[in-house]
């Protein structure tokens, strides 16, 4: 009952900070394994990695990916080396996890969104 | 990346496109020289192959937990090897190079050859770059799930 309510360890505004989380309910069914299930907790039953340490983990993967692009059209740019398709694909690849970054974001807030419209 | 995916599929082409790139350049090297007949060995240049050898994905990509990796394979070039079939004999007296008969041997390249090895090494090249366009396209579609 005294579970704040925030994302991972970011603080939340002063104005939510009575908010408290509802004790957990029943374990939900978990995923099946090929889909990453096994390594998603219960609710209330955090073990593995968090939600907060997923993110991070996933952001620093698309800002590495991020960085390879720029290294790789600066190295270009610069004449280092003329690698055009692999600079391209380095710049494709980042894009693309940007993409999924970005998708998961509305989708987060969307949820949350979805969250505060209860009641309305 | 632990299984096989978008970007190891890209990962894939690009090794491809690496490849091709390497026989781009010794066909540069090959049409360059088509009628060199010193080098530092001594002799005609002789012309060069690249050689393309198949890597396991797993091994390279750090997709080994995936089951299908193993039938799955990158390209790789471990050499560039030398043609040494002898070139052609030309009389030309007064050449240079020529030897005390009178005779000059040529590179052993064939500018045709050359050519058709390359149009095949343009072809494959574009053929990297449209799965490339393939993957990017179903990765964008697979974003738009649901929206």
């Amino acid at each position: 009952m005294t579970t704040p309510i925030g994302f991972g360890s970011l603080p939340l505004p002063p104005e939510l900070a009575t908010l408290r989380a509802p004790t957990p309910g029943p374990a939900l069914p978990t995923l099946p394994t090929e889909l990453g299930g096994a390594a998603v907790p219960a609710p209330g039953r955090v073990e593995g990695p968090s939600f907060e340490g997923r993110v991070h983990d996933f952001l620093r993967n698309v800002n590495d990916l991020d960085g390879r692009a720029h290294t790789a059209a600066d190295g270009y740019m610069r004449g280092t080396h003329d690698d055009v398709h692999g600079t391209l694909i380095a710049m494709q690849e980042a894009d693309i996890s940007l993409r999924f970054a970005t998708n998961v974001r509305n989708r987060v807030i969307e949820a949350y969104r979805e969250v505060m419209r209860m009641g309305a | 990346m632990t299984t096989l995916g978008f970007m190891s599929a890209m990962e894939i082409t690009a090794s491809g496109l690496t490849a091709e790139r390497v026989r781009m350049n010794t066909l540069a090297s090959n049409l360059a020289n088509a009628r060199t007949t010193r080098t530092e060995e001594g002799g005609p240049y002789r012309r060069t192959d690249p050689v393309f050898r198949a890597v396991a994905a797993s091994e390279r990509l750090g997709v080994g937990s995936d089951p299908h990796a193993r039938n799955v394979f990158l390209v790789e070039v471990p050499e560039v090897r030398q043609d040494t079939t002898p070139g052609p004999l030309v009389y030309d007296p007064s050449h240079p190079d020529a030897n005390p008969e009178g005779y000059v041997e040529m590179p052993n390249v064939s500018v045709v050859t050359e050519m058709v090895n390359l149009v095949t090494a343009t072809r494959a090249y574009e053929a990297g770059i449209s799965m490339m366009d393939s993957v990017k396209t179903m990765a964008r579609s697979a974003l738009s799930i649901g929206s």
